[in-house]
């Protein structure tokens, strides 16, 4: 006879998010093996190229970087040209402004980078001169660009004017058909065949990509003096304070777990912030309801958020979705914004902020000297 | 001095985006406000379009004595004839987008390339300044993250004005009533450069465009149950001055601070 059929209460496993153990399907343990097998199926595998073939033909991506890295826009529209490419397209990146980044990830095939060329600086004539040097050296079939504010949308746009092909803006799906944008602000589409240049909305395309580019560095061509027919007079910051909060760039928040309104907001003002707050405290009457951020309050989208006192609520979290870093300081390791935060201190909200405070004033005359040394 | 520079402004027809409701675009209202500030008298008012456009009577309301309309069909202008309406004046404002259509914020880049001179969009405020080498245009320009820039320009200028310009719009039905508006000229029609947009009958919502990806069941299995949330480092040890370093390494590491 055979013997019952008996499940190893030992066999392979990994621990899920929740904390719990989830059995690995089709792996059987064999003593001491299993916390091997689990650690290797942990690792992420390195993906594969997208082509290995020479390319023929070209899809060229043009993006300001923001900080030295590319947002999320940037990378769809990237994301987009590599997924359109067929084997023998390459995926050319132009990146304006600075860009420290592995670009392969991205799926770029070829990147150049013009550090000097920054979204802060405007300087259309001599920008059009760059993209007109690449697209005479490589022909692209396709161009995208990310339909933004920071520079790009305005670039695509001038490129339509100035060149006789189609294109398109505000693409909210595209294929290797056809692309569809809101037609009327409604809910309807209006579809079209896929044009030459093509402006991405933010979500028309997932960024996540199963293959890498090659990812080679180029140099930039030299375009010679542009003569601009406007002046740019420079940037002039608006006081965080009295800018929109979803505008914000740098945002410290408050929570139940702070008690001096005060220093927070002492805090947020040597850092240059603008302050927000959790349900909780402003129904505690710490901040008006203007402050709120979360599902029943404001949706942001700053570069830094930085949590002080809160626990991290889903409804909190729904607000701070597209914040890039998100810092947080509590006294609780098992908040769940700890799940979300990027950097996490365990500390007393008030002590922790009179050190940062402190830390950030001999900071800044640090570097107020050495500016002074240097000039 | 005051010599006031001569604006032109370019409305489109705006309607309502859920009812449908013909009402002055709100971004174009903005434009002409800003245009009526600027000019006083030497100010001007145009639509490419139908006379009989009922939306045009909004921005009478809202404070235009008279609305200039070059009978247009819908889509097909011939931007050059629109560029030879306009040329004479120093600054032509337009909106950023209109609300009828494809919306594409394609105009005023086409019109200026029309009239070879510079496009500025995003425009939140205008100052002139008159000077012995002539008209100096100081614009304001929205940029996201709360930044905002200065660029200084010769006329003729076109500039697509950003919703959030500090302009006030006062509705009075009076001058609804007793505005006029006249037809002058007409602008032969032209192909149009725009794409062919073919409007789905239905609404739906866009499909997102993600690579296909060549997975085992397994594998899908197995990446579902890996956890998504990344979570960052968490700072246990040391005194509250070491934790603050801590984060103001993290936020010189990533350049969130200028210092
Ligand atoms: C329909 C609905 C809509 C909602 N909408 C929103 C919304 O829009 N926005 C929003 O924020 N919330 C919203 N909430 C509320 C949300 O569920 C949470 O209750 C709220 O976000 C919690 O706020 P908190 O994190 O500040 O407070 P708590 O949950 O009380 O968390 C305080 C945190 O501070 C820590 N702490 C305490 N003392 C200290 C100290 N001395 N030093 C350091 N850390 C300390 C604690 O460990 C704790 O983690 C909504 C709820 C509902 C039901």
């Amino acid at each position: 006879m055979n013997p019952p059929k008996r499940i190893d209460p030992r066999r392979a496993y990994r621990v899920g998010p929740q904390g719990l153990r989830r059995i690995v399907l089709g792996e059987i343990s064999v003593n001491g093996t299993t916390s091997a097998t689990v650690e290797a199926s942990r690792r992420p595998k390195a993906k594969p190229l997208r082509t290995t073939i020479q390319p023929t033909k070209w899809h060229m991506v043009v993006a300001h970087s923001y900080r030295g890295r590319l947002d999320d826009h940037a990378r769809e529209a990237i994301a987009c040209a590599a997924i359109l490419a067929e084997p023998d397209t390459g995926v050319l990146v132009v990146v304006l402004g600075t860009f420290q980044e592995d670009p392969s990830p991205l799926g770029a095939d070829r990147i150049a980078i013009v550090d000097d060329l920054d979204w802060s600086r405007y300087e259309p004539v001599r920008e059009e001169a760059l993209v007109d040097a690449f697209l005479q050296d490589y022909c692209p079939e396709h161009i995208f660009l990310p339909d933004n504010s920071l520079g790009d949308g305005d670039l695509g746009r001038r490129l339509l004017a100035k060149q006789q092909s189609s294109g398109a803006t505000h693409v909210i799906e595209i294929d290797r058909k056809h692309i569809a944008i809101v037609w009327s602000s409604g809910n309807r589409l209006a579809c079209a065949p896929l044009p030459r240049i093509v402006l991405l909305d933010p979500g028309a395309v997932d960024a996540n990509l199963p293959f890498v580019g090659a990812g080679e560095k180029i140099a930039v061509p030299s375009t010679g003096l542009a003569s601009e027919r406007c002046v740019d007079l420079g940037l002039a910051p608006s006081k965080p304070s009295e800018i929109a909060l979803e505008e914000a760039d740098f945002i410290v928040s408050a929570g139940n777990g702070v008690h001096s309104i005060a220093t927070l907001e002492e805090l947020a003002r040597s850092l240059d912030a603008a302050v927000g707050a959790s349900r909780v405290a402003v129904d505690d009457g710490k901040l008006p309801r203007s402050k709120q951020i979360g599902a029943s309050g404001k949706t942001v989208s700053a570069t830094t958020y930085f949590a002080v006192g809160i626990s991290g609520a889903v409804q909190h979290l729904q607000g701070i979705k597209s914040c890039r870093h998100v810092i947080a300081v509590n006294r609780d390791p098992g908040a769940p914004i700890v799940k979300r935060a990027d950097l996490t201190v365990i500390a007393d909200a008030e002590e922790f902020m009179q050190a940062l405070i402190t830390r950030v004033a001999q900071a800044r005359e640090q570097s107020e000297l050495k500016g002074d040394s240097n000039g | 001095m005051g010599d006031v520079p001569s604006v032109a402004a370019l409305v489109s027809a705006g309607r309502h985006p859920l009812t449908g409701v013909p009402r002055a675009c709100r971004g174009d209202a903005v434009a002409m406000a800003l245009g009526r500030a600027l000019a006083g008298e030497k100010f001007a008012l145009f639509h490419i379009g139908s006379v009989d456009e009922p939306s045009l009577r909004d921005y009478l309301a809202y404070g235009a004595d008279k609305v200039e309309v070059i009978p247009a069909n819908k889509g097909d202008v011939d931007i050059n004839a629109v560029a030879d309406v306009v040329k004479n004046f120093d600054i032509v404002l337009t909106g950023t987008r209109a609300e009828v259509a494809a919306g594409s914020g394609m105009f005023p880049y086409m019109l200026a390339h029309a009239m070879a001179c510079p496009v500025v969009t995003n425009a939140l405020d205008i100052r002139v300044d008159q000077s012995d080498t002539g008209t100096n245009v100081v614009i304001s320009q929205f940029l996201p993250k709360g930044q905002r820039r200065s660029i200084a320009s010769a006329t003729p200028l076109v500039i697509a004005v950003h919703p959030f310009a500090a302009a006030t719009l006062k509705y009075a039905h009076s001058r609804r009533v007793s505005g006029t508006i006249n037809v002058i000229g007409s602008v032969s029609a032209a192909p149009a450069r725009q794409p062919s947009w073919a409007v789905e009958a239905a609404p739906r919502r866009p499909v997102r465009l993600k690579a296909a990806e060549k997975q085992a069941g397994h594998a899908r299995l197995l990446s579902a149950i890996v956890s998504e949330a990344k979570g960052g480092v968490v700072a246990f040890e040391g005194t509250t001055v070491d934790k603050a370093q801590v984060v103001l390494n993290y936020l010189r590491e990533h350049r969130l601070v200028d210092f």
